[in-house]
């Protein structure tokens, strides 16, 4: 009997046990006594691993640039929450101005500044704390788009100067061809807005060695091909100096030295030309050159002059003109008179004046020159070297190029 | 025209092209663009100067030739005015050099049997051949008229006149180069908007040229 009941008395107390926590200090809310698991003693988080990645979340996220504050405020004189590693994923909440709103994997939310976001960049290099402080640079101003190049005004009419200059660093070529198979090509460049230098080559100085008069050397006489000349010019532009002031441009062409045949032959002219624009469609040209030119025969080494031909200072002072009009727009018609040296070989230095061997002979042209685009222009026309003569036969179609361009001013203003 | 220059001109940028051949298998080309609506530039070839020995003119000599053509259209000046053109046509060197100058006025009148178009000017020409011998500077008239019927808008029907140099062999009674008229009458009919094709028929002071075919085109404005 007695053993029963002490058997009893522990099944008892072991079933008790069971129903009863262990911790009989129940500090669960309320206090009521119930039966519960104890409260887990809060985890410390674990610490940011710098290096290895994150695994990609699937929500918009985005880094930083730098090693930046996380303030608890939009303000940086608020409490700094934590530092935010570049490497770090942020998944942005909203965006105030020059404040983001963010969240990290550690579930820690708070404010960084929005100029340190970089969304799409890879995150740069953790910087130091004064390096997160300093200002960002502004981004830079669009270049100003550069505005459209002036008009040029030619250098040349057909044959005749005109009293313009090129702009500085400006690059102008004429290339031609004619019927009689005349080659010409002229290119200049401008220098510093007063003056311009080129080299050229010519088809309009002719010459002729069987004929003994110049009437019948004008029938017969061919271009010498090529003959090169250098030229320069410098000036002053319309109005410069004063309202209504005409362009005024002094030149100087000086040949190479030009084989022709047993005869050596070398030509020079210097040119004082004024042009005056009339209107918007119109422009005239007035000019005065004074040539000389020469051949030294290699057979019997005699040279021979224009200066020192009989008629001196008459022989070698021409006057020269020219008309530009434009009756519709990009086309300009253009007629001039200029004069060009013929050499006759085999004429007589003595005697008539009609015999002479070197004559400045007039040369008219007229053609039309269309402005394709602002840097090309089409010439075509008519030329005729000896208008004296009226040989229908000698009149020549020419067609020409001509090349303008702001390239070399643009490149050297992009230097400046 | 057949063989009549006039006063049209090609507006700017256009270039156009023609290509012939008669009977006798004399053929002709030329291109020609537009100048900036004032002016027009052409370079071809052609077989229409005749050659003529002590009998007959039978052959034909070829060849190229630039022009350059200058002038004002149609009521460009004042109403009334007629279209001018100043032409100046060149051989290309060689032995024998052909050089022709004209003026040319042209104008439209519309009747109401159709549109008449009349052509009238002048034509210096001047030649040299082979042995030096030159025509010196000559000067003569030509003209054309066309017709474009009411009812047939696309169908022109021409009449021409103008005048070539002639070379004669050496010892032929005749001078050695002179100034021979040429001819033609003939139809076009405008096929596409940018071509047309005719169908002449000329003649000249020396010989009949027979029936000539011609194709026009047009690229461009």
């Amino acid at each position: 009997m007695k053993k029963l009941w002490i058997v009893a008395l522990v099944a008892g107390i072991a079933a008790t046990a069971d129903a009863q926590p262990s911790d009989p200090y129940n500090h669960d809310a309320g206090g009521n006594g119930s039966a519960q698991a104890p409260p887990q003693e809060p985890q410390p988080p674990p610490p940011p691993q710098p290096g290895p990645e994150q695994p990609p979340p699937q929500q918009h996220t985005v880094r930083v640039l730098g090693r930046t504050r996380m303030y608890e405020l939009p303000n940086e004189a608020s409490a700094v929450m934590t530092y935010v590693e570049p490497n770090e994923q942020l998944v942005p909440v909203r965006t105030e101005g020059e404040w983001t709103y963010v969240e990290n994997w550690r579930g820690q939310a708070g404010w960084i500044k929005t100029s340190r976001v970089a969304a799409a960049q890879a995150p740069a290099s953790p910087d130091d704390a004064a390096a997160e402080e300093a200002k960002q640079e502004p981004p830079k101003k669009p270049e100003k788009p550069r505005p459209p190049d002036p008009p040029v005004d030619l250098p040349m009419l057909i044959a005749a100067p005109t009293g313009w200059l090129l702009p500085a660093a400006v690059l102008y070529s004429r290339t031609g061809l004619d019927t009689g198979g005349g080659f010409t090509s002229d290119n200049r460049v401008g220098l510093g807005d007063v003056a311009e230098f080129g080299v050229k080559t010519l088809d309009q100085v002719r010459s002729c060695s069987g004929p003994t008069t110049l009437s019948d050397c004008a029938n017969s006489a061919s271009a010498i091909q090529p003959y090169f000349t250098a030229i320069f010019r410098m000036g002053v532009g319309e109005d410069r100096l004063f309202d209504g002031q005409p362009g005024l441009v002094l030149g100087f062409e000086k040949s190479f030295e030009r084989d022709d045949g047993d005869n050596a032959t070398r030509i020079a002219e210097l040119t004082l030309v004024a042009s005056k624009k009339l209107g918007d469609r119109a422009s005239i040209h007035v000019g005065a050159a004074f040539w000389d030119a020469e051949f030294t025969n290699s057979t019997s080494d005699t040279t021979v002059a224009l200066h020192n031909l009989d008629g001196g200072f008459a022989n070698q002072i021409r006057p020269f003109a020219g008309l530009a009009a434009s009756p519709i727009a990009k086309s300009e018609l253009l007629v001039d008179l200029s004069w060009a040296p013929q050499f006759c070989y085999a004429c007589n230095t003595s005697g008539p004046t009609d015999n002479q061997q070197i004559r400045l002979r007039p040369e008219l042209a007229w053609g039309v020159r269309y402005k394709v685009a602002d840097w090309m222009l089409l010439e075509s026309g008519v030329r005729v070297p000896d208008i004296g003569n009226a040989n229908l036969l000698d009149a020549q179609i020419y067609g020409a190029v001509t090349f303008v361009t702001w390239g070399l001013r643009h490149a050297v203003d992009s230097v400046k | 025209m057949v063989t009549a220059p006039t006063a049209w001109l090609p507006a700017a940028g256009t270039a156009i092209g023609s290509a012939s051949l008669d009977q006798h298998g004399t053929s002709s080309i030329v291109v020609g663009y537009g100048l900036g609506g004032i002016a027009e530039v052409e370079l071809g070839g052609d077989g229409d100067v005749d050659q003529c020995d002590s009998v007959a003119c039978k052959s034909r000599l070829y060849q190229a030739r630039a022009t350059f053509r200058v002038g004002a259209r149609q009521d460009e000046w004042f109403d009334g005015q007629p279209a001018l053109v100043f032409g100046v046509q060149e051989s290309l060197p060689g032995t024998r050099r052909v050089g022709e100058a004209y003026v040319v006025a042209s104008r439209t009148l519309g009747t109401g049997f159709g549109s008449w178009r009349l052509h009238a000017g002048a034509i210096a020409l001047d030649a040299t051949a082979d042995d030096g011998s030159r025509l010196g500077f000559t000067v003569r008239p030509i003209g054309a008229i066309e017709l474009v019927p009411a009812q047939y808008p696309k169908t022109t029907m021409m009449l021409d006149v103008t005048w070539l140099p002639e070379l004669h062999a050496p010892g032929s009674m005749t001078a050695p180069v002179q100034a021979a008229w040429l001819g033609g009458f003939g139809v076009r009919y405008q096929a596409l908007s940018w071509g047309s094709i005719e169908l002449a028929i000329r003649a000249s002071s020396v010989e009949d040229r027979g029936v000539m075919v011609r194709i026009n085109g047009v690229l461009g404005q």
